[in-house]
């Protein structure tokens, strides 16, 4: 018996090739977002309304992560926005290697913000490193106030918390409050911004930040 | 459910280093991951095991070390444990604290034959 010592990170490949991103995006002057959530939070609607706010003032392009279909693509690309579609076949999560392979269809030159969408989950997706500036954690009312709770390392990573479907409050047992100590307990660091991507109330300021950005 | 993804990471590494370094039969993958490092082990050992059948390494086990989190609190200066993700000091309760370990996750060693 011997032993043969390596010492080496188990997701260095993905690090290695997101720091070779995170390099290109400061070169280009590219900001990039991360964008996480369980499936089902109103992530695409969100991302939608915030493209069509952003329409006229900054250049936004997309990178979307699915396990299957380019139904969220195809609804993207409605807005007139440059948009990648990532299928994953059954794969949890984007990885830094795929998104390099999806900078192949966008002209960076052109674009500001780049929003990376994400595979709908709250675990797998918080391990990769992407290249982002941001990874922002969107959480609907309808998932219930715990879920910070319940996926610390998502909360603990995350940069920026997005409460979607507010206009539901009325009708949920949702404590916003409970929620953000919850949320501020992982991380203290966390900025809100408390939207509804269906009535629009909220939006204006997440816009205002992401204008702020470049 | 990202386990066999990571497998397959660990996998190329124990390749590398195998390929580079003349040894005998591997053994024991010496694996170290850290609490916030959110990776089922089982899941892990099952994936590995499923995706080194048939190959020059097949037979070869997972040997996971598992680091709890610790964290130093900035406003009192104590070192604690952490055990519910509850990121806040326990004896003075701030939450200016900073995570010293629990984020490893690395192949320490390879023990061969």
């Amino acid at each position: 018996m011997s032993v043969i010592t390596v010492e080496r990170k188990v997701l260095e490949k993905n690090d290695q090739v997101a720091e070779m991103l995170r390099d290109q995006f400061t070169r280009q002057n590219v900001t990039v977002l991360n964008l996480l959530s369980s499936p089902g939070s109103g992530k695409t609607t969100l991302l939608e309304r915030t493209l069509e706010l952003l329409r006229g003032h900054i250049a936004t392009a997309v990178i979307e992560g699915d396990v299957q279909t380019d139904i969220d693509a195809q609804r993207i690309a409605r807005h007139h926005v440059p948009v990648v579609q990532i299928i994953t076949n059954g794969g949890c999560h984007l990885d830094a290697m795929l998104v390099r392979d999806a900078l192949a269809k966008l002209a960076l030159d052109d674009i500001q913000i780049l929003f990376i969408e994400n595979v709908g989950n709250l675990v797998c997706p918080a391990s990769y490193d992407l290249g982002e500036k941001f990874k922002v954690v969107i959480v609907s009312t309808t998932e219930g106030d715990d879920k910070p709770v319940k996926y610390p390392k998502m909360f603990r990573v995350a940069n920026v918390c997005v409460l979607n479907k507010i206009d539901l409050l009325d009708y949920l047992d949702f404590d916003i409050v409970r929620f953000k100590e919850n949320a501020r307990m992982i991380n203290p660091n966390l900025h809100f911004f408390d939207t509804s991507a269906k009535t629009g109330d909220g939006l204006d300021k997440w816009t205002d930040w992401l204008e702020h950005l470049i | 459910m990202h386990e066999t993804a990571i497998a397959h990471d660990i996998i190329d590494i124990v390749e590398e280093t195998l390929a580079s370094s003349r040894a005998g039969s591997l053994q024991i993958v010496r694996v170290t991951i850290g609490e916030m490092v959110a990776v089922v082990p089982d899941l892990l050992q099952h994936a590995y095991d499923s995706l080194i059948s048939g190959t020059r390494i097949d037979g070869s086990k997972l040997e996971i070390t598992i680091i709890p989190i610790s964290a130093i609190c900035h406003s009192c200066q104590k070192t604690f444990g952490l055990d519910e993700f509850e990121f806040c000091c326990p004896a003075c309760q701030s939450v200016h604290i900073e995570v010293k370990t629990g984020n490893e996750f690395y192949i320490k060693e390879l023990v061969v034959e």
